[in-house]
């Protein structure tokens, strides 16, 4: 009986281990390709690191000037929006297969992660 | 740039990335003690950058565990509550919390946890498939070292809700991702089986660690000098880490652990009365 609800319940997810795969994966090659760009602009342009990020607000706009600095920000941006983007996947994963109490989870999650992306928005 | 130290820092965290990985943790656990001791970096930027290292292993990593299934996805979320509440209220006290008082909580934190897996080496928790499933967390997975399928249901789950609050406060001050609680709790506590406690922890720490990273990323702790060198590191190791873990025997790992652990713990805390080892800043 576990073994056959165990299969069932497997079957069921693996989509959402799919899709959670799938973000993983893409966000850190997008990430780990931007990285690299941005260490080759600094280095062609011997332009150093800078010891502070930039507030998010300022990151396209030295990208449009051609700073690796932009570039880099976006980088560690990005490898940290990857783990929110795959709670979402999991949600809308949870909420396709009708699993309410995770789905429910998961958006509290969101929207406790919401609050420290906000905090770090308003700066 | 200094290339030399950009180097030691990518092949430091290269080398945190491996043993994190392979134990369930972020790696973040090592990273700020050994910025901090061996490379002088300031404290607050030293979790910044663990925090951002953290995510990024538990990105990479994580992909691994989830293929392997060693990842219980509900779990994950519903143990999550409860730690990113913690982690972003503990990054906001962190950002202002004295060094010293960081080095003594951390301390206390890596002696603890060496302790726990030291006394407790029993890692694997056969026959609660049987037990009651009122969470609906039952969950399966082949373990590739023993070719057996390991099913599992976990245990205490309120308690485990709790411990993981607790985990979350001290991610959130620490700049770690909690695996170093969330692991010995989830396979002794929960009767979660090593190897899912270790890689539903690898998933949950980098959740974790972004209430934390977008914390210090606000108040300007993020310092690319650092941050750079970890996350290649990490990118390198990760990968290497979590392949390894599903070759090796969980016993195997943990006198590793333990005897890194209680040489940064006891660093640390001599740190705080205001001695410092050879070698160290």
């Amino acid at each position: 009986m576990s073994a056959m609800s165990s299969s069932v319940n497997d079957e069921r997810t693996a989509p959402i281990y799919r899709s959670a795969i799938t973000t993983m994966t893409w966000g850190f090659r997008i990430a780990a390709a931007i990285l690299m760009v941005g260490l080759a602009v600094a280095l062609a342009k011997q332009e150093e690191l800078e010891h502070q990020v930039d507030p998010f607000a300022d990151i396209v706009p030295a990208i449009l000037d051609g700073k690796a600095a932009g570039i880099i920000d976006l980088a560690i941006v990005a490898i940290m929006l990857t783990p929110l983007i795959t709670v979402v996947t999991v949600l809308v994963g949870f909420r396709r297969i009708g699993d309410r109490r995770y789905t429910l989870c998961s958006f509290l999650v969101l929207c406790i992660l919401g609050v420290s992306v906000l905090l770090s928005l308003l700066r | 740039m200094d290339i030399a130290r950009f180097i030691e820092l990518g092949v430091v965290s290269a080398a945190a990335a491996v043993v994190g990985s392979m134990l369930g943790l972020g790696g973040g656990v090592f990273l700020v003690p050994i910025f901090t001791l061996f490379f002088g970096v300031d404290q607050k930027l030293a979790i910044g950058a663990s925090a951002v290292a953290v995510v990024t292993n538990s990105v990479v990593g994580s992909s691994v565990h989830l293929r392997s299934r060693f990842t219980n996805l509900r779990l994950a979320m519903l143990l999550q509550v409860t730690m990113a509440t913690g982690a972003t209220a503990g990054a906001i006290l962190g950002v202002w919390a004295p060094e010293r008082a960081v080095n003594i909580v951390f301390g206390l934190v890596l002696l603890y946890a060496a302790t726990s897996m030291l006394l407790k080496r029993t890692a694997d928790v056969p026959g609660s498939e049987d037990l009651p499933d009122d969470w609906g967390l039952r969950a399966n997975y082949l373990d590739p070292a023993t070719r057996k399928v390991v099913g599992y249901i976990p245990q205490r789950v309120t308690a485990g809700l709790g411990i993981s609050a607790f985990a979350g406060g001290l991610s959130g001050m620490l700049g770690v991702g909690g695996g170093v609680i969330q692991v010995p709790a989830m396979n002794l506590l929960m009767r979660v089986p090593v190897k899912a406690a270790a890689g539903t922890s690898s998933f949950m720490v980098g959740i974790t660690a972004i209430a934390t990273a977008f914390v210090y990323y606000a108040e300007e702790k993020i310092d690319p000098t650092v941050v750079v060198p970890a996350m290649i590191g990490i990118f390198v190791g990760s990968q290497a880490g979590s392949r390894l873990t599903r070759r090796v025997k969980a016993q195997n790992l943990v006198l590793l652990f333990v005897a890194i652990l209680l040489y940064l713990g006891l660093s640390l805390l001599l740190k705080a009365a205001g001695i410092t080892l050879p070698g160290q800043k």
